[in-house]
């Protein structure tokens, strides 16, 4: 009875949840066709489309929700090219009103301003796991197509939150809404890793930018962007320092752990009876890659351990190995040269301290061309306080500001002792 | 009077010299001649040449062509008369042999005194240096084998590029040995073979050493040391090869003694460029040897952190 009591409860006050307004995938496109877009990317010279992606309406309905990377042509090369939508029949030029570039985020409006059509709501409630879920968007250009799939709550070991939705989001989706079976935008469909792993960016980030892209009126662009990686990096950086590295034992060295809940770690190791070479790698990572275009993405953080052992090996031939194992590491996030300028590096020999060994280090740092006060740093220091045995310790950052690196310098450092 | 018949090559080297007593002389194949030139261009009697007064002046020697079936030319291929005068010292040119025809008054310069590198030239050819440049270069190889062959499985294989070294050593004395022959009559194969010995011994040696030069005095990977000192390795075996290659006359044959030498200089000039353009790999250092073959201070952690900031600033 009181089970039927609150059932009609729900009926009287809210009747938008009668059975009827659930929506199905044939309704739900039926209703929200007319918000959803083709966003084009012409190039101006030829007059051709160079890429394709989705928008939706928001806020009042004269504002286009897309991703960044859907419209970074036109922050990068501004005129070159230019975004366009086709509402019946009548082709309107979009302009960039705002972004969020961590969050893989744009909103555009029509230089005309006019209202375009009916916004779509954004859903701030939290789902269950397995709830179904609506993605649409143009994938591969073959037309508006809607795909079903399940919500699978926020990706794990990620600084930068994203929704796991279980089902196929394709390339051309990219900026499309992903729907609830409520009519609500729950996220915004961004990447995907094959086999029916797409991710969606929630909606709540986009809330929050439609709140606050009046503070980015009179900023440039490469400023923004510039201002927002700072803020990420440092709020991530500070979450990796906060709080003490724990510490793990690899072999016979202390080495730091997982250091993050934002890392997912892996080991290995190998012992090669053969000719008495001993190898052990420990080392942790982050899935986040935030795209500036197509050559270019910042965000990684990464570091590893390794440690080598040979005992019946000389100690020349044991370092000439180390040298030639540790000569190929290189940084993990995608550059060219019309984004960043050439690594420089520092080679120094460190005395032994009371927390780690003497080493030999190199600390190389690499500035942007276009994005102030950012940097990529890596670093690889060699333990060589003994004769037949090593320990390698490297990390790369990539996007990060000269303190958060200094802080985190510091600390890894001397992240690494013998037991 | 008299007649002085030098057949000569195209560079001007002397082949065979004789001297005649008598004011005329016939050249030709068959074996009647007083000059005889195995060249199946040249008639059975060629030609006839005489003398006429000291041979100082412009017509001193008269060359009368038998009606050969080639003709008689002058250095420069210019086809002579049936009868053309000559004076001492030019070179007359029958079927493909080369000719000078001189009078044995005409005085002849003094000996050159022999040059320092020629003189080392006969050290360097001594049975005992060309044992110890072969053994050391080997025994370099082979070092340089051991010590990185640990972590390989077939050890063999790895020894046998010591002989394919050595293969190529001899191959490159023998490409120069050639030319040599070729354009002085003068191979000098363990000359050119003690050279390259001696070059590939400094190569090693430096290759060998050069990390830990790196690392005491704390040069970077593509530094200017690096740098000078492959040029001056690579300039050092350019030297040698050209001043024992060939009295070097034209441009052309120093072009040809430094086809290997120049391989080298160029692949160095592209890493050059390549250092300068945009490289997506940190060029970072990665020399390591324990302490003890460690000679300079140290620094602390603090002045490492410290000096870690300028980087920020560069471009």
């Amino acid at each position: 009875m009181r089970v039927f009591l609150l059932f009609l409860a729900c009926i009287f006050l809210q009747p938008a949840l009668s059975n009827s307004d659930y929506y199905s995938a044939d309704t739900l496109f039926e209703n929200f066709s007319q918000s959803i877009f083709k966003v084009r990317i012409v190039d101006i010279s030829s007059g051709s489309q160079s890429s394709i992606g989705t928008g939706f309406l928001v806020d009042d309905g004269s504002l286009l929700a897309t991703n960044f990377h859907v419209i970074s042509s036109l922050i990068n090369k501004p005129e070159q090219y230019r975004a366009e939508i086709e509402l019946s029949g009548k082709v309107y030029t979009l302009e960039v009103v705002s972004f969020d570039v961590v969050h893989d985020l744009a909103i555009l409006k029509s230089s005309t301003q006019e209202i375009l059509g009916q916004p779509l709501a954004l859903s701030l409630e939290s789902l269950n796991k397995g709830h179904s879920l609506y993605s649409i968007g143009n994938p591969h250009n073959i037309g508006m197509t809607v795909v079903e799939g399940t919500y699978n709550g926020l990706v794990e070991h990620r600084f930068i939150d994203s929704i796991h939705f279980s089902g196929s989001i394709n390339s051309g989706m990219s900026g499309g809404p992903t729907i609830t079976n409520r009519g609500n935008v729950i996220g915004i469909n961004v990447a995907t890793m094959g086999d029916q792993v797409g991710f969606l960016v929630p909606a709540d980030k986009l809330d929050a930018l439609l709140s606050r892209f009046d503070t980015h009126k009179n900023l440039d662009h490469h400023d923004l962007i510039s201002q927002q990686l700072v803020n990420f990096s440092e709020q991530a950086i500070d979450k990796l320092l906060q709080k003490p590295w724990p510490s793990e034992a690899m072999v016979n060295a202390k080495v730091a752990g997982q250091i993050s809940d934002s890392l997912s770690c892996w080991g290995d190791s190998h012992n090669n009876k053969e000719n008495g070479l001993k190898t052990t790698s420990k080392g942790c990572r982050n899935q986040d890659s935030i795209y500036i275009n197509r050559h270019f993405t910042v965000g990684s953080i990464e570091y590893e351990y390794r440690h080598f052992s040979a005992d019946s090996w000389n100690s020349f031939s044991f370092y000439e190995y180390v040298n030639q194992i540790t000569s190929g590491a290189t940084a993990g996030n995608r550059t060219n040269k019309d984004d960043a300028n050439n690594y420089i590096c520092q080679n120094s020999v460190i005395a032994a301290t009371e927390k780690s060994f003497a080493k030999k280090m190199s600390y190389c740092v690499r500035s942007y061309k276009n994005i102030k006060n950012l940097y990529d740093t890596f670093y690889i220091a060699t333990s060589i306080d003994q004769s037949n045995e090593a320990i390698m310790e490297h990390f790369t950052l990539s996007g990060v500001t000269e303190i958060s690196a200094h802080r985190f310098l510091d600390r890894f450092m001397e992240s690494a002792s013998w037991e | 009077m008299g007649i002085v018949v030098e057949i000569i090559n195209r560079t001007g080297h002397v082949q065979h010299c004789q001297i005649f007593d008598k004011n005329s002389i016939t050249v030709g194949r068959a074996y009647t001649n007083d000059v005889v030139i195995a060249d199946t261009y040249v008639d059975p009697v060629h030609a006839s040449i005489s003398c006429s007064g000291d041979g100082n002046r412009e017509t001193d020697f008269t060359c009368q062509d038998h009606s050969s079936v080639n003709g008689i030319f002058d250095i420069k291929g210019r086809k002579q008369k049936i009868q053309s005068h000559w004076h001492s010292g030019q070179v007359i040119s029958l079927g493909k042999t080369l000719l000078r025809i001189t009078s044995p008054s005409i005085p002849v310069p003094p000996a050159t005194r022999l040059s320092a590198w020629e003189k080392a030239s006969d050290i360097l050819t001594q049975t005992r240096v060309i044992i110890f440049v072969s053994s050391l270069c080997l025994l370099l190889a082979t070092i340089d084998v051991y010590l990185s062959s640990f972590a390989v499985a077939d050890k063999a294989s790895e020894y046998t590029a010591v002989l394919y070294l050595w293969l190529a050593l001899v191959f490159y004395a023998g490409i120069f040995a050639f030319l040599g022959k070729a354009f002085r009559q003068d191979s000098r194969f363990w000359l050119y073979y003690t050279l390259i010995c001696g070059s590939t011994i400094l190569v090693m040696s430096y290759d060998l050493l050069s990390g830990l030069i790196f690392f005491n005095l704390n040069l970077g990977v593509s530094s200017w040391f690096n740098i000078i000192a492959y040029i001056l390795i690579i300039a050092l075996l350019l030297n040698f090869s050209i001043r024992f290659a060939l009295s070097v006359k034209t441009i052309t044959r120093i072009a040809i003694v430094s086809i290997i030498p120049s391989l080298v200089l160029i692949n160095l000039a592209i890493q050059m460029k390549n250092d300068s353009e945009f490289n997506w790999r940190p060029q970072y250092d990665v020399t390591a040897y324990t302490q003890t073959l460690y000679l300079a201070k140290p620094k602390t952690k603090a002045d490492v952190l410290t000096s870690s900031q300028t980087l920020y600033k560069k471009r």
